[in-house]
């Protein structure tokens, strides 16, 4: 029993100092700002680290606050230019307290409270200053005409002075994280960039069209080019040869009769040689023959025409 | 039953209703599971305690109305009014109509709130907290207070209870006894929280609602075997409401007192009267409390990992000298004088613009097309488009010179200043993120899309990293690698890119057809110019030839007509006929005295393939 005893002693003596500590004492962190309130009145803020001593609850109250650049984001947000372009924006922001007494008086020490009352602010400026650009002064090829770091200042400068006066609390910097365009704008530009890309298609298939005609025209060219000068030296040759035949055919001149007699017989052979069909008079030689067997007139058969 | 019984009992319900109050207002305060979980409790408790109280209230009438029968029988002899039980005892009579009737009736009732309460709180637990860090200190310190007195007050009330006639104590007792359990369980809960880890009342939570549905069944069986157990004449009932599972819960020590039982019933002797055990019982709470000791000052040694730094701070205080600790063994005051933050500062980090991604997905990747998703999300980006006058639809009056860009861009970092990192910013891994993001979009929105896809590609990763380190170099933090892993058209017309790069391919293939054309035309027309003038040669050749045979011919044939002349013509002419006539068909038509019409069919006669063809036999 006696050792219980002790051992409850130590225990609850331990116990006692650590609560006693709790109450008494407290720890300021490099992160921290402390603003302490002695019956809910304001007594004074802490911003070095360290430990300092207070009063127990409920007589002091400690309010501890970060102390470091706090983020701040919302969503995407639709404005307008100055030229009435839709435009969907994010800003992110850095704010931190540097007034604790104001910040805890006007939004009771509560980051949400601080995000919901900076929001308003922030949106309005964001709006504000975009609708007074034009939206190449936000996206363009010509990087000396956009004014997006200008944009970025004129929302800042726009809330640090509201924001401090207010809430005791600074913005640092306000930034665009994001740029969007709404939902029908961007299938629109998809719709533009798939026509762009189409119009490189049909491009690029004519530019091969083009390239390939030409280059067959300029084939068929020479190519007639040569075949014309082959047909030249034919009809040449052709000629020449003519001129060669036609010393073998004075000979002809000896005899006509017989030249022509040649000639036509040739032109006759000739002309029978595919397929034709003759309808002869039984009196065309030798066909004579079919009448004359066994008459006087077999030998008088004779050739037509007759010179 | 003494009266002091029924005030014992007001004194519970009156604990209990002020506990349950503190509980409610902590529960709302705090934000935390297990402080509301114990209110539920406590709040049953009380209920029990209302019926509890009551009970005890029928108990002392019946014990009064006894002393006053006796009283009444010893001065009036055998003459008395009311000769029948129910007459004579008419609190006795109430007191058993309602342990009868009301008793069960409200048991039943206990055990199924229980259960549904137990079933709500699960269900709606998702969506209750989360704890409130800051507010701890003031909890455990009321907790201390609540728990301190719901112990005092159940204490007593369950050493009472065990004296004959007063057990009907020990169901109040056993749930104030419970709720200073419960309000340790919260303190260290609250404790946990304090020291990082407010995951803990979660979990103590759960553990709560799954042993507060546990005695909703037990009080439900317990119902069933009351209806079973056997009964003695003058023996004390159980008090059906009162639960054994919370009794146990609220006295751990009659815990560990029945497993002693256990053990000397299993071993077959006093494992409990055993030298051994009597100097564990005696030392094991020097034990418990060295171990805490120990594990106190283990807080004085810090082992800082590889890849880690560590702040240290004394009092909040930087301590100067060890401001940061490297990796290795270290020795600091204990906690809570010196504490240790610690950040995995060489470790290369990794973040992602324009995408998410999770790691699943990363191992299960293939291919990655740009007509294809190849990421958890991916993101549009605008890019500034040269082509200025492009018009997106007349109707909406809006000119957005612009194109979308899908980019993935993995950034890595190095912490190269921790106390930068960790004391500028609240969360510098979220502001790096964003100004990533905002560098990204910076530089993309003065570029061309066409030329960020092709040659800037790698200057732009470059221009894009230095901003980004400029942006942050408050944050002390190294961009070691910022990669244009991929860029390219949105998936939507991703597929329109991919035909320009085909178009380009059949303009190759275009040009290719007539090259090979003009490669094949040239040489064939060399050729057939050869063709034609070897042709026009060998027809010269042959003519001159011929013209000669036929001079030669004719000098011969002149012979022949100067010797005959009429029978070398009859001769000529009809070997020429005969020759030239051959195949040919022929009419001859004999001519008579009369005038004839006569009819030819010219025609020409069916082809014989065409009878083939047909399959029909000519002849037919």
């Amino acid at each position: 029993m006696k050792n219980r005893n002790a051992i409850s002693l130590v225990t609850g003596f331990v116990l006692a100092l650590i609560f006693a500590l709790m109450m008494f004492a407290f720890q300021v962190r490099q992160t921290d700002i402390v603003v302490v309130t002695t019956f809910g009145k304001y007594s004074r803020s802490i911003t070095d680290p360290g430990l300092y001593w207070r009063m127990p609850w409920p007589i002091q109250k400690i309010h501890r606050f970060d102390n470091r650049i706090q983020n701040f984001e919302r969503v995407f947000e639709q404005t307008s230019t100055k030229d009435a372009i839709n435009i969907l924006i994010t800003v992110f922001s850095g704010w931190k307290v540097v007034n604790p007494q104001l910040y805890l008086e006007s939004l009771n020490g509560d980051k949400l409270k601080a995000e919901a009352a900076l929001e308003p602010m922030i949106r309005n400026s964001k709006n504000a200053v975009i609708g007074q650009r034009l939206f190449s002064e936000i996206i363009s090829t010509n990087e000396s005409g956009t004014k997006f770091d200008f944009i970025e200042e004129s929302i800042l400068s726009q809330v640090k002075e509201k924001s401090l006066a207010s809430y005791g609390i600074e913005v640092d910097f306000v930034r665009i994280k994001q740029l969007g365009l709404p939902e029908s704008i961007t299938t629109k530009v998809m719709d533009r960039m798939r026509a762009e890309r189409e119009t490189r298609v049909k491009q690029f298939q004519a530019e091969g069209e083009k390239e390939a005609r030409i280059i067959r025209s300029r084939a068929d060219n020479e190519a007639n080019k040569i075949l014309a000068e082959a047909n030249a030296r034919a009809i040449e040759i052709a000629g020449q040869a003519e001129a060669e035949a036609s010393k073998y055919y004075k000979v002809l001149e000896r005899n006509p009769d017989l030249a022509i007699f040649n000639f036509r017989r040739n032109a006759l052979e000739t002309s029978l040689k595919n397929r034709t069909t003759l309808v002869l008079d039984s009196q065309t030689t030798p066909f004579n023959l079919l009448k004359s067997v066994g008459t006087n007139d077999t030998l008088s058969v004779t050739t037509e025409p007759k010179n | 039953m003494e009266k002091s019984v029924e005030r014992i009992g007001l004194i519970n319900l009156a604990t209990l209703l002020l506990v349950g109050g503190c509980f409610s207002w902590m529960a709302v305060y705090s934000g935390s599971l297990t402080v509301l979980v114990g209110g539920v409790f406590v709040a049953m408790g009380f209920v029990v305690g209302c019926v509890n109280y009551f009970q005890m209230r029928l108990g002392v009438r019946e014990w009064n109305e006894r002393l006053e029968v006796s009283e009444l029988k010893r001065n009036a002899g055998d003459s008395a009014l009311f000769s029948t039980d129910t007459e004579l005892y008419p609190a006795r009579r109430a007191r058993e109509q309602f342990e009868k009737y009301f008793v069960p009736a409200f048991a039943t009732i206990l055990a199924v709130t229980q259960g549904i309460v137990a079933w709500y709180l699960w269900r709606k637990l998702p969506e209750l907290g989360p704890i409130i860090p800051g507010n701890s200190l003031l909890v455990m310190a009321l907790l201390g207070v609540t728990g301190l007195l719901l112990f005092i007050v159940g204490r007593y009330a369950a050493g009472l209870s065990r004296i004959s006639h007063q057990r009907i104590l020990q169901a109040g007792a056993s749930y104030l006894m419970l709720g200073s359990v419960l309000a340790l369980f919260s303190t260290l809960v609250e404790a946990f929280t304090w020291f990082g880890y407010p995951g803990t009342d979660k979990i103590v939570a759960q553990i709560l609602i799954i042993f507060l549905a546990v005695v909703s069944i037990e009080t439900i069986l317990g119902l069933v075997m009351e209806v079973y157990r056997p009964r003695q004449r003058g023996q004390m009932g159980r008090v059906l409401y009162e639960s054994r599972l919370i009794g146990l819960l609220g006295q751990p020590d009659g815990l560990i007192r029945t497993a002693a039982e256990a053990l000397d019933y299993q071993f077959g002797f006093k494992v409990s009267e055993t030298w051994f055990y009597r100097l564990l019982e005696r030392t094991l709470a020097w034990i418990v409390l060295a171990q805490l000791t120990l594990l106190f000052l283990s807080s004085s040694i810090v082992v800082i990992s590889p890849q880690e730094e560590a702040l240290l701070e004394r009092f909040g205080k930087p301590v100067p000298g060890k401001e940061i600790l490297q990796s290795g063994f270290h020795l600091k005051y204990p906690w809570p004088i010196d504490k240790v933050y610690r950040y995995p500062s060489r470790e290369i980090h990794t973040l992602y613009v324009g995408f998410e991604d999770d790691v699943k997905r990363q191992l299960e990747r293939e291919i990655i097309l740009w007509t294809r998703q190849h990421y958890k999300e991916e993101f549009n980006m605008l890019v500034a488009s040269k082509d200025v006058t492009t018009l997106l639809d007349s109707s909406s009056d809006q000119a957005v010179p612009v194109n979308l860009l899908s980019v993935n861009i993995p950034v890595q970092y190095r912490i190269k200043d921790v106390k930068s990192w960790l004391l500028k910013n609240e969360n510098s891994e979220v502001l790096l993120n964003n100004a990533a993001n905002r560098e990204v979009i910076r530089y993309l929105i003065n570029v061309d899309l066409e030329e960020i896809m092709a040659e800037g590609r790698l200057k732009a990763a470059e221009e894009i990293k230095v901003r980004i380190q400029k942006n942050v170099e408050d944050l002390g933090v190294e961009i070691t690698f910022v990669g244009l892993e991929g860029i390219h058209p949105p998936i939507k017309v991703a597929d329109a890119w991919e035909a320009v790069i085909g178009s380009l391919q059949e303009k190759e293939v275009s040009i290719l057809k007539g090259e090979s054309y003009a490669l094949a035309k040239v040489p064939s027309s060399h050729a057939e110019a050869t063709n034609i003038v070897l042709s026009a040669d060998s027809l010269g050749q042959s003519k001159t030839n011929i013209a000669y045979a036929q001079a030669k011919s004719f000098e011969n044939q002149e012979i022949a007509w100067k010797a005959s002349p009429s029978v070398y013509t009859q001769r000529s002419y009809l070997e020429t006929i005969a020759k030239a006539t051959q195949d040919t068909r022929k009419f001859v038509l004999g001519s008579t005295n009369t005038q004839e019409t006569i009819w030819l069919n010219l025609e020409d006669r069916l082809n014989k393939d065409l009878f083939r063809d047909l399959n029909v036999d000519e002849t037919k």
